[in-house]
């Protein structure tokens, strides 16, 4: 099994200069179409966690393992280009048109001009972004919802095998959210990449994770697949991080029924 | 008017082909330094706040300060390569500030997704920091260019040609006419050089390729072909003059002739000029050289003649505060000058310009002045002087020997005295006594019997270099003793009373020589 994971995070701790220690001891893995949700309440160290896997920050112990080789000993400016990643916020690039920020990746790696605008072509359509319609557009002409689709289009555009995902949905208004969440799992089970989801949203993490690692003060308190966590969580914070999720759902489902009835 | 403008018009290849190649040569090495200094200091803040601060100090300094501080600073050295300096000094704030302003005013998250995308530092810079950037760093780089154009008209006092020469020449000989001619050239020319930046950025950012080509080779094209003209211009007269020069032995150089900036400089150049375009040598005016600067050129060789006056260089060049009489200070200036910088005088021109305290008539009869000291009689006593002047150890002495204690000081460009006094709007004047207004205006010359005011016999004087090539002294020897105060008052009166032009002053005292 070990061998076969594209990502593998083992024992990672980060303190930043000043001694605030963000991260101390974070484990987890994710193969080829699996999604690890990182949940925790803000300040528990997930955003760190995700930034030290593509390190734009630099671990200050532990071991990061992309497709068994050792992060540590990459160059970080290539390593980046083989990881999509998308951002907080969307992290567009406000001069470039949606085009020209979804080729950024394929120009950095050199792609002939003819490959990337097909590359483009076909990643706006997967995003479900009209080509035509989008392609010549800045950011600022963009709704939040079709910004942050340009951003998962551009972390996916030099076909990288790990996505790592910082709260993509977090801005968007609950109906465009619904939809982009649908929209990612069903590019995940089609291209099968490996995927890393930031959230402090245990449901959205329920709905699409795989393996899910709660977070508590920089370090993961229960690491477990979604069925599981439900079925024995490790301790009172995991449940009570469980249970707005689960009120919500018994609650339409207490609807549901009453309506059925009636 | 089109005869006011017709002279105006010739001149204006070289002096705004001066001017553009200076001023763009400054905004460019301005840019050159800014933009990567501006870029290192933005990312090493330590650095940001110490770099800002000098180059606003540079800024505070006054424009004509500077560029006159740059010709000591360059050993003497006069001319383009000063002003240069001195402006591109000038020109680095704006761009410095908005480089830095604008590179940290880039969203942190913007920065950070170009380094998550896997761009490298340097690839962050270009493609995504500086074009976010852009707007700020054009505006600086605009601010830059029309501060650097309208500066570069004070490169005209440090000898480097500009559209100033029409402003400074214009108001030593009270010709508005050019005055306003080089203000509008200059200012149309900051215009046009803001406008086609504006032009560059506004296509260049829209994405309109083809139109910000089209601006960035208009950019490049018109001024290269102004100073290519300019160029061309001269060198057809360089041609020319070095074909003649074999015969007439002035050495295969042109002689260069300098001029402080008032009109009997301009006279006397333009008579040492023609004097030596008959003999056959080719010759170069530097017109309007500030005081000191025209002395520090003729030691360094930039230039190789010039008139100055006795009494100046006793109180300026060699630092004397005592008077002396006239002809003990002849003969000790000329041995300075020898020993001390192997400037050669040739002698003296045959008259002096001296400080005089000249009054209006009407005043000098109704309270009966006649000498300095009486001036104590005039209540509430206001003196204009040049700026010169007042720091002008010969003031001290003239305050102490007559007793002037309670005097309201007034500084003025020389151009205005003489309207002053006779107008009444201060008691009397500090009047250069060569000075063809004294007539003119009716104005007294007060005596001056303690002697406090040195004299100021203008001597011809000639660089060690020039010294080396004897038909220069040939063709100027019949100069020495043959223009007396009258002649001179007269050419001056011809620019300043009767505005005809400085060749028609100075062939009075040519046609005074041939007699």
């Amino acid at each position: 099994m070990a061998e076969r994971e594209v990502l593998s995070v083992k024992a990672l701790a980060k303190t930043f200069p000043g001694g605030v220690q963000a991260v101390s001891d974070v484990s987890f893995a994710a193969g080829p179409g699996e999604l690890v949700a990182l949940v925790g309440e803000s300040g528990c160290g997930k955003t760190t966690t995700l930034k030290c896997v593509n390190r734009l920050l630099e671990p200050s112990s532990g071991r990061i393992e992309i497709d068994g080789d050792d992060a540590s000993a990459l160059d970080p400016v290539a390593l980046r280009r083989r990881i999509g990643w998308v951002m907080q916020g969307d992290g567009l690039f406000p001069h470039y048109t949606v085009s020209e920020n979804i080729a950024v990746v394929p120009r950095l790696l050199g792609w002939a001009p003819e490959r990337i605008a097909a590359r483009v072509e076909e990643l706006l359509t997967l995003v479900r972004l009209d080509p035509a319609e989008f392609a010549g557009r800045r950011p600022s002409a963009l709704s939040g919802g079709q910004r942050q689709r340009v951003g998962v289009a551009r972390a996916l555009a030099a076909g990288p095998g790990l996505m790592l995902m910082d709260e993509p949905f977090g801005a968007l208004d609950p109906i465009t959210r619904d939809a982009l969440r649908e929209d990612v799992a069903a590019l995940q089970a089609e291209l099968s990449f490996a995927a890393v989801l930031v959230t402090h949203d245990m449901a959205e993490a329920l709905l699409l994770a795989t393996r899910i690692a709660v977070m508590h003060e920089g370090a993961v308190i229960q690491y477990d697949t979604p069925e599981r966590l439900l079925g024995a969580p490790a301790d009172e914070r995991v449940s009570r991080m469980l249970e707005s999720p689960l009120r919500e759902a018994g609650r339409i489902a207490a609807l549901r029924e009453g309506a059925g009835h009636g | 008017m089109g005869e006011t403008l017709q002279p105006l018009i010739e001149q204006l290849p070289a002096y705004l082909g001066g001017h553009i190649r200076l001023s763009l040569a400054a905004i460019l090495s301005a840019l050159a330094i800014s933009l990567p200094l501006g870029v290192f200091a933005a990312r090493n803040p330590r650095l940001a706040g110490p770099s800002l601060t000098v180059a606003s100090v540079l800024q505070t300094i006054p424009g004509l300060a500077l560029l006159a501080l740059m010709v000591p600073l360059l050993g003497g050295m006069i001319g383009f390569l000063p002003a240069y300096v001195a402006l591109t000094l000038y020109g680095i704030l704006p761009v410095l500030r908005n480089t830095i302003v604008g590179l940290q005013g880039v969203d942190a998250g913007v920065r950070e997704a170009a380094r998550g995308v896997g761009m490298s530092p340097v690839q962050s810079l270009f493609r995504v920091e500086l074009p976010l950037a852009a707007p700020a760093i054009v505006a600086g780089v605009r601010t830059a260019s029309v501060w650097v154009i309208g500066a570069a008209v004070l490169a005209t006092p440090v000898g480097a040609t500009s559209l100033g020469n029409y402003i400074f020449s214009g108001l030593q000989t009270r010709n508005w006419a050019a005055v306003v001619f080089g203000c509008i050239c200059s200012a149309g020319l900051a215009i046009l050089l803001d406008q086609m930046i504006r032009a560059l950025q506004v296509s260049a950012s829209s994405g309109k390729r083809l139109r910000a080509a089209l601006a960035g080779i208009a950019m490049v094209a018109v001024p290269a072909a102004a100073i290519l003209g300019a160029q061309l211009a001269t060198r057809d007269v360089d041609r020319v003059a070095r074909q003649d020069d074999a015969v007439t032995g002035f050495g295969g150089e042109p002689v260069v002739i300098g001029a402080k900036s008032f009109t009997e400089q301009y006279i006397l150049a333009e008579v040492m000029g023609v004097r030596l375009e008959a003999a056959g040598a080719q010759v170069r005016r530097r017109d309007n050289l500030g005081s000191t600067v025209v002395f520090d050129a003729l030691i360094s060789g930039e230039i190789d003649i010039y008139v100055d006056y006795t009494g100046t260089l006793w109180a300026n060049a060699m630092q004397r505060d005592a008077p002396a009489p006239r002809a003990v200070m002849n003969a000790a200036v000329s041995s300075w000058l020898y020993e001390t910088h192997d400037v050669v005088s040739l002698g003296g021109l045959g008259f002096e310009n001296a400080y005089g305290f000249a009054v209006s008539r009407e005043l000098a009869e109704a309270d009966a002045l006649e000498t300095i000291g009486d001036l104590t009689r005039v209540e509430g006593l206001s003196v204009g002087a040049d700026p010169e002047f007042f720091s002008r150890p010969e003031w001290e002495r003239v305050r102490g020997l007559y007793g002037l204690s309670d005097v309201e000081q007034r500084s003025m460009d020389s151009t205005f005295m003489y309207a002053a006094v006779r107008d009444g709007q201060v008691d009397a004047v500090t009047a250069y006594t060569t000075d063809g207004r004294i007539l003119a205006y009716d104005l007294a010359v007060l005596d001056d019997p303690a002697g406090a005011l040195p004299p100021y016999d203008a001597i011809l004087l000639i660089s060690a270099e020039a010294a080396q090539r004897p038909a220069i002294a040939r063709a100027l020897a019949p100069l020495i003793g043959s223009i007396d105060a009258d002649l001179m008052r007269e050419a001056n009166a011809v620019v300043e009373v009767e505005r005809r032009s400085v060749g028609e002053a100075a062939q009075l005292i040519l046609d005074a020589l041939a007699d």
